[in-house]
């Protein structure tokens, strides 16, 4: 514990030098490393000499960084050909190891000076000088994130103090220059007695430059809890524990490791998820105790909540509106400061100067914002541009007629076989779903990006598989086992244009509208700068191919994003542009959806099986033809005389679906009608017909021409003895026949002479065929 | 699915009508609100792309739940109300019947994404959705996109025409007939009608006619239409159908527009024509103004010797020039494609659109044919 001396030296070095050179724009910002290389790692690979010509820090002129992907594997691994420092100096003022650090992580949602630990800082392979910050949340950015992210139950503490920061397990890799001062993190006994009143605020001249940020930072915080991504807070801390940071860091790293074993080999094992997510659990519960410094029962404490966090959100937000008018106020506000989305949706240039607004009257404001006000809270049809089709109810009213119930068994076996009945389990998916589950768990909790591709014929599960593991991690962050992660859906197929997609997931990540290229810019922002406390977004990209553009621009960035080292991005890309045959459709999908009702004979499933894999493997077509059969059955059951009810197994097994049914049904769809529709002509259409196949037999060329056919007909016609039809006649069953593509006749030629004409879907021999009844025998004769 | 005049869209509409009133079994029909069940129409003929087809249902989607008024959004905003739409429901929710007319055309739009879409929402969301397309093609199910042929769910309902002659004769009565929900109150005069109707379709001008009709498309359109003028014709005098009422031109189902063409030309313009055959005959396809002359002079010249009749059809360059613009203008001839359009007209190339045996016809139906031309159009 250092003594109070030295605190007070510490402070007052803070006030006098914090912030002043980055702010004043005629420093040049310079920046070092202190001492000697601390290296942990193996010899360097390539020489940081060399490297090192890369990156000017004077000049701010960044190499292309190397993607997180490239970086993580090796430092998980302990491999690095990073050199390690102490500390470093940076615009007059050294920082350490275990300092605590102001960084200014400005992204797209505003300005934002956040708190943090330094923990390690260093050079990496490139030459670039990085640092570790560890997160730590003020009061208005826990509640921001309770808020936003952890749905429901979870409630900020409600006794945080102005001055209390929460230690989180969060922590970024960042450039030095983000770092914009230091500031003192107290134990809460000892910051009670070093400030009776409160810390002493700072009028800092860069936050005042920035306008959005806070305007008084406090020189000294305490810190007496920890908070964890899932949302609970961890009290009975003593930071004392944790001023050996690298401990902390191991111990933590560990467990997260630990944590992720478990959850690989319980995975691994069942194929039930449900009964694993329990065992999973319990592991989590063990790898929980093993951290050490967290009392047992931390995990799961949470302080009991009064009012929810919407009211207090948007209390901070009154207050900070009053408060935002007078601004000679001398009271400390910092609620100003880290409001900064709730605030981006009022003024909605981030790039006015607040002062602008502070004076400007809200009422006042400028009309060119409105179209850019959020979506959702629109309701008054005032809004220009946004259409007032939004502000629509956009559901659908409920019947007027009550619906009725399924009763019979054939009713409800229908309803079951609906494709949209997709039941809990996926069966023939386990596989697929542990393999997706698996790397989703991994990639979540390790707070990287990750991309999947997953591709297959349609109607084999894609979607569905990826929708039932995203329910199951939904509810693994409801039990507290996996940290909260936001979900996004996007489906090329309901996008208008492959560039709003970028207008959809911004959408979904901000709540707020923007066009297509400005959408892709704010993301591109928001993937490239840290922020604490974001949350890992889960993209599901349906129908990816369709998304292919000019220069597939949006597909690019769609795999780029993951890559970004502060995206915590992942996208889950499906599409059937590869077909990877999966021919097996097994019984069960239909077994699976028919617990309990009592309408099919075994044998009979498995027919329908082995007809539809035996094509496509098409379960929505395995589906639809067992609803097929069924509605059959019923037909045929209400089309019988009644029997006389006599209660028996033997009556039963009459009234299920068995394979002849099922035969019918799967005729019906994969048969054409092409030969029927043909057998049901005309004469005159079919002799027409007749004589296309004997022009083209003739000629032996595909493609005849309708002078020609006619001569042959009309020869056909004085043949038969027929009354040959008039040449307009003529055209007409020409067009008819081509119109119902018995025919293909070339489009807008009709009557020419030299209208090109084929043979439609139907063969030759199907023709030839499907004339010969009821056209004269004569006709016949002529056809050897 | 059905060839056209099978009876695709009455049998929808019949359906809807009687699915409306099993809806609401105890409601009379002027107390109805119709808002049992949502109905929209489209048409792959008005509708042809998707962006019109989407504004269209939202604007018809408003129009039934009374939103009138609204103005209409962007396209990508007209796809996201609608999927938001056919997203809230739920089994409990206003069932939504989309017809498609001439759903091939819908099948023909880039991405097919309308398909697409609604075929998604019948089958994944929780709300009912009835999607009906009618087509005259029998190949409809090879145009769907894999995607979209996937969510299809493959009910085909074949409307097929009358197996035979008996069954179509029926057919022509039940339309002609006087039934039940016309509301006609005289019986005795509905009794008469109808008789005399089964009379008239039975006996043979009719039967003839119906029986053309039969042989060629067995399209109820067609009768009906030769029809209408028979119906016109009902007065208080003559209160039952009769075939002499039936124009000639009715009763054709159809006549031959080039024939009727022909039968109005002059005839240096069917001499012409007729040496434009002859070309026909020895197998040369193209030809030009000059060839045709050249045959024409030449046969009258010929022909002067023996017929003094003869001589005044032979005329000047100039003259059969006109003329035969004139048969450019009818369209019984054409320009060949691509057959150069820049060199002088006399030299263009030119095809007909009249095979030889269609122009022999002409020629012997053509009302006073001088008979040096009737010799020239009916040699071989």
């Amino acid at each position: 514990m250092p003594p109070k001396k030295k605190v007070q030296d510490r402070a007052q070095k803070l006030l006098s030098s914090n912030h002043s050179p980055s702010s004043t724009s005629s420093a040049r910002p310079s920046f070092s490393f202190l001492g000697n290389p601390i290296s942990k790692s193996l010899p360097a690979i390539s020489t940081p000499s060399k490297a090192r010509q890369t990156y000017d820090p004077v000049t701010d002129i960044l190499p292309p960084t190397p993607t997180h992907r490239l970086t993580r594997g090796l430092r998980t691994q302990g491999y690095s050909n990073a050199t390690h420092y102490t500390g470093f100096h940076l615009n007059g003022v050294d920082y350490k190891k275990g300092d605590c650090v102001l960084c200014d992580t400005s992204d797209s949602d505003g300005d934002i000076l956040t708190y943090g630990v330094l923990q390690d800082c260093w050079e990496d392979e490139q030459g670039i000088p990085m640092i570790k910050v560890r997160w730590l949340y003020g009061k208005d950015q826990v509640e921001e994130v309770f808020s936003r992210g952890v749905r429901g139950k979870k409630k900020a503490p409600e006794d945080l103090e102005e001055d209390e920061l929460l230690y989180s397990n969060q922590s970024d890799n960042l450039l030095p220059k983000l770092i914009h001062g230091k500031f003192e993190l107290l134990p809460h006994d000892q910051f009670r007695q070093t400030y009776p009143t409160g810390s002493p605020r700072q009028n800092s001249s860069s936050a005042k430059k920035r306008n959005k940020s806070t305007s008084k930072i406090a020189a000294a915080y305490f810190c007496r809890r920890g908070w964890d991504a899932r949302g609970s807070v961890v009290d009975g801390f003593q930071w004392e524990d944790f001023l050996n940071l690298r401990d902390m860091v191991m111990v933590k790293e560990g467990s997260v490791r630990a944590r992720l074993a478990a959850a690989k080999t319980t995975r691994a094992a069942p194929h039930t998820p449900t009964k694993s997510v329990s065992e999973r659990r319990k592991a989590t519960k063990v790898a929980k105790t093993r951290l050490k410094p967290i009392p047992e029962d931390g995990g799961d404490g949470v302080s009991d909540g009064g009012q929810s966090d919407d009211n207090s959100a948007d209390e901070t937000y009154q207050t900070k509106h009053s408060s935002s008018e007078s601004e000679s106020d001398a009271e400390p506000d910092d609620t100003y400061a880290s409001t900064p989305s709730k605030k981006r949706k009022r003024s909605t240039s981030p790039s006015t100067p607040s002062k602008r607004i502070r004076t400007t009257p809200s009422h006042t404001t400028p009309t060119r914002k409105q179209p850019r006000t959020p979506s959702k809270s629109i309701t008054t049809p005032r809004t220009p541009r946004s259409g007032r089709l939004r502000s629509l109810d956009a559901t659908l009213p409920d019947r007027t007629i009550e619906r009725q119930e399924s009763l019979t068994e054939y009713e409800r076996a229908r309803e079951r076989l609906h494709v949209s009945a997709v039941p809990d389990e996926l069966p023939c998916r386990e596989r697929e779903f542990d393999k997706i589950y698996e790397k989703l768990v991994e990639v979540v909790e390790e707070g990287a990006g990750d991309c999947i591709y997953i591709s297959g014929v349609p109607g084999t599960g894609k979607t569905a598989t990826v929708q039932r593991v995203i329910r199951q991690l939904m509810a693994d962050v409801e039990e507290e086992i996996l940290s909260p992660f936001q979900y996004v859906e996007i489906n090329g197929m309901k996008l208008t244009d492959p560039t709003q997609a970028y207008v959809q997931l911004w959408e979904a990540l901000s709540g707020n509208r923007a066009a297509p290229l400005q959408a892709a810019d704010l993301l591109n922002k928001r993937f490239s700068t840290p922020s604490p406390g974001r949350q890992p977004v889960v993209v599901l990209v349906d129908e990816l191919d369709l998304l292919v553009n000019k220069n597939q621009k949006v597909i690019y960035n769609l795999f780029d994003w993951p890559f970004h080292p502060h995206s915590r991005l992942i996208v889950i890309a499906i599409a059937n542009t590869m077909d990877l045959p999966e021919r097996l459709l097994n019984t069960k999908i239909v077994h699976s959806r028919l617990e309990g009702v009592e309408a099919f004979e075994s044998s009979a499933i498995e027919f329908c099986a082995r007809k539809v894999g035996a094509v496509s493997g098409d379960a929505r077509r395995a589906l639809d033809i067992c609803r097929r059969a069924v509605e059959i059955l019923e037909k045929m059951q209400r089309n019988a005389p009644a029997v006389p009810e006599t209660p028996g197994t033997k009556q039963r097994n009459k009234h299920l679906v068995t394979m002849g049914v099922i035969d019918q049904a799967v005729k019906e769809m994969y048969t054409s009608a092409g030969v029927q529709t043909v057998q049901r002509l005309g004469m005159m259409q079919r002799m027409f017909l007749f004589a296309v196949v004997r022009r083209i037999k003739k000629t032996g060329v595909g493609e005849v021409e309708f002078g020609d056919v006619v001569a042959e007909y009309g020869r056909l016609c004085k043949h038969c003895n027929v009354e040959e039809p008039n040449f307009s006649r003529v055209v007409g069953i020409c067009m008819q026949l081509g119109g119902s593509r018995v025919l293909v006749a070339e489009v807008g030629k009709g009557g020419d002479l030299k209208q090109k004409i084929k043979m439609g879907s139907l063969t030759e021999a199907d023709l030839v065929a499907a004339t010969r009844n009821g056209v004269r025998d004569a006709v016949w004769k002529l056809a050897d | 699915m059905g060839a056209k005049g099978t009876g695709k869209s009455s049998l929808l509409g019949k359906v809807l009508g009687d699915l409306r009133k099993s809806l609401t079994p105890n409601i009379p029909d002027t107390e109805k609100t119709g808002k049992e069940l949502y109905e929209i129409h489209l048409s792959g003929l008005f509708q042809t792309d998707d962006r019109i087809a989407l504004r269209e249902i939202v604007r018809q989607l408003c129009l039934e739940r009374e939103f009138e008024g609204q103005r209409l959004a962007s396209f990508a905003e007209c796809l996201a109300y609608i999927l938001s739409v056919l997203k809230s429901g739920s089994a409990d929710t206003i069932p939504i019947v989309f017809i498609l007319d001439e759903i091939d055309l819908f099948a023909q739009h880039p991405k097919q994404s309308l398909l697409y879409n609604l075929f998604d929402a019948a089958q994944n969301s929780g709300s009912p959705i009835a999607v009906i397309g009618t087509t005259t093609r029998i190949d409809m199910t090879e145009l769907l996109e894999k995607r979209v042929k996937s969510r299809f769910s493959h009910r085909f309902i074949h409307l097929l025409p009358a197996e035979n002659m008996e069954t179509f004769l029926e057919m022509v009565e039940s339309g002609l007939c006087i039934s039940e929900e016309d509301g006609v109150e005289d019986g005795e005069y509905v009794t008469d009608f109808n008789d005399a109707v089964k009379q008239l379709i039975r006996a043979d001008p009719m039967k003839g006619l119906i029986r053309t009709v039969y042989d060629e498309s067995k399209s109820i359109r067609d009768i009906s239409r030769s029809l209408l003028t028979g119906v016109n014709h009902l007065t208080e005098e003559s209160p039952f159908l009769d075939f002499s009422h039936v124009p000639a031109f009715a009763a054709a189902p159809r006549q031959d527009c080039k024939l009727m063409i022909v039968q109005a030309l002059s005839v240096l313009e069917l001499s012409l024509l007729v040496a434009v055959r002859q070309h026909a005959l020895r197998q040369v396809d193209s030809f030009n103004f000059e060839m045709v002359y050249d045959d024409y002079r030449e046969y009258f010249l010929r022909i002067n010797l023996v017929d003094r009749d003869a001589k005044h059809l032979l005329f000047v360059k100039p003259v059969a020039l006109k003329a035969f613009e004139h048969l450019i203008a009818l369209e019984l001839i054409k320009p060949v494609e691509g057959g150069g359009s820049r060199c002088p007209k006399e030299y263009r190339m030119m095809r007909s659109l009249m095979s030889p045996m269609h122009i022999e016809k002409a020629v012997l139906v053509y009302p006073n044919c001088p008979s040096s031309i009737l010799r020239w159009g009916t040699s071989t």
